[in-house]
């Protein structure tokens, strides 16, 4: 038998009301800052920031080689050395996952391969933020047919658009890579 | 308005949430978007046990871990009045206008061993009456109870998923009679049902394939929403089907999903309607 209760009708304008409070305030805590990731991937090493700004027959190769469009042609890009030697390099990449911006700090080796992937910002709701385990999978990976979602990546379950868009940002990040690096060594 | 809720995130990893929450049950439930299930149609059972998309106005905590997760919400409860021997679907309150006489507890916890991996279970255990089921001037609460175990892989284009979900309900001999239900009619005291479901995307290992998806799959289903009834009433050969679904997704774009599949429906009454389903889904 039930509580002998009075009726309460709960008001389903609550409910919109906090979601409109919801749909207004992305709040980024956790979040690692670009300084912090670099200070924690590259220890004791220089850290040489530059602009890449890339002309439309680069942005176009970096397009065919990650297979999907660019954000945009300016990349953040940092190299570190440690006593002369490129330890390693990064490069922030920040796109839109459904409606909002997510940026990435997308370390890698000398080599051009992931070593590490770090969300800087993230302004879709929290529990589409890739979580840190998810984004481990990368570690050690090049730029390769195998490098998509379902195959060396495994999906997020309710969270597409996040994992599409972070390996759509990792392709991107290891193609211009690879481009700038080519370039450097035909300019020698 | 499916979902509309406040987080306070206390923690990376805790928080607390108010507000029109989806019940956090099952596989569908939170994720019910249909690029996301496999299927034209969603797991019978999970429209007729756990009756997604199934959301109620409230609030509670939540933790994610890297291998575990878990949510706790207390929230308004069901409504009785609205069951049928059929299931507990038609007693979703959605928000607006909700009685909440009778609250509940529900809860999950799921655990991660690796990435595209996790199993689970989750629990929900409410009153339902919500002051509507009075019989001779004694009122009935209703208490409804509802659990489930969950699996589900997603490794290099096979999907794997599995799911069992059992209810129990008080009081329905009296529920029948403020329902005017009698005979095979009866709302189930006891409901279960389950489902193993597997799918592989043809197209994933195929360098090439521009994300294009392309997954044939097959779904076998039990569901008996009258597993017991209250003495004085009869289970109906109707209500304890087998469902087998085959069928194929094509994905031209992550976000955009065409399905079709063919659905068999098998009970002891014969009564079963077997059916083509056929959907579009957008993701936005």
């Amino acid at each position: 038998m039930g509580p002998a209760a009075r009726r309460v009708p709960f008001p389903g304008a609550l409910a919109l009301l906090l979601g409109a409070a919801a749909a207004s305030g992305a709040i980024q805590t956790g979040l690692i800052s670009r300084e912090e990731a670099l200070a924690i991937a590259f220890p004791d090493a220089a850290i040489e920031e530059s602009r890449v700004y890339l002309t439309e027959k680069q942005a176009e190769r970096i397009e065919q080689e990650a297979r999907g469009p660019l954000s945009t042609r300016i990349y953040a890009r940092y190299v570190a050395s440690r006593g002369g030697e490129v330890v390693g390099r990064a490069y922030v990449d920040t796109h839109v996952v459904r409606t909002k911006r997510e940026s990435l700090l997308i370390l890698l080796t000398p080599d051009g391969r992931v070593r590490r992937i770090e969300v800087t910002a993230f302004l879709e709701p929290r529990e589409y933020l890739p979580p840190e385990r998810w984004l481990a999978q990368y570690d050690g990976e090049g730029l390769s047919d195998d490098l998509e979602i379902d195959r060396a990546i495994r999906p997020i379950a309710g969270a597409t658009l996040t994992t599409h868009a972070v390996n759509a940002a990792a392709r991107r990040v290891m193609a211009l890579d690879r481009l700038l690096i080519e370039e450097a060594r035909s300019n020698r | 308005m499916e979902f509309a809720y406040v987080d306070f995130q206390a923690t990376d990893n805790f928080g607390l949430r108010a507000g029109m929450l989806l019940i956090p049950m099952g596989l569908v439930n939170e994720f019910h978007e249909p690029t996301v299930f496999i299927g034209a149609e969603r797991p019978v059972t999970e429209q007729r046990i756990i009756p997604s998309t199934w959301r109620e106005n409230g609030g509670g905590a939540y933790y994610a871990g890297d291998h575990v997760s878990a949510r706790a919400y207390v929230v308004n409860g069901l409504k009785g009045s609205a069951f049928s021997s059929s299931g507990v679907r038609g007693g979703r309150q959605k928000g607006a206008k909700a009685l909440a006489d009778d609250m509940a507890f529900t809860g999950r916890l799921d655990f991660f061993p690796t990435p595209g991996v996790f199993a689970g279970v989750s629990f929900y255990t409410g009153g339902s009456g919500q002051g509507a089921v009075e019989v001779d001037g004694t009122e009935y609460g209703v208490q409804t109870t509802i659990f489930d175990a969950h699996f589900q892989a997603q490794v290099r284009g096979f999907d794997f998923r599995a799911l069992y979900a059992r209810a129990a309900l008080d009081d329905v001999a009296a529920l029948n009679r403020s329902l005017g239900l009698s005979d095979s009619d009866s709302v189930g005291e006891q409901l279960t049902g389950g489902y193993v479901q597997a799918g592989y995307d043809v197209l994933s290992q195929v360098a090439g394939a521009g994300g294009v998806g392309l997954t044939p799959y097959v779904r076998y289903e039990m569901v008996d929403t009258q597993a017991a009834v209250p003495a004085g009433f009869t289970r109906s050969a109707s209500k304890n089907n087998t469902f087998t679904t085959v069928g194929l997704e094509l994905r031209p774009i992550p976000g955009i999903v065409l399905k079709v599949d063919h659905l068999w429906v098998d009970n002891d009454a014969d009564s079963g309607v077997n059916q083509w389903n056929v959907s579009v889904g957008y993701a936005f």
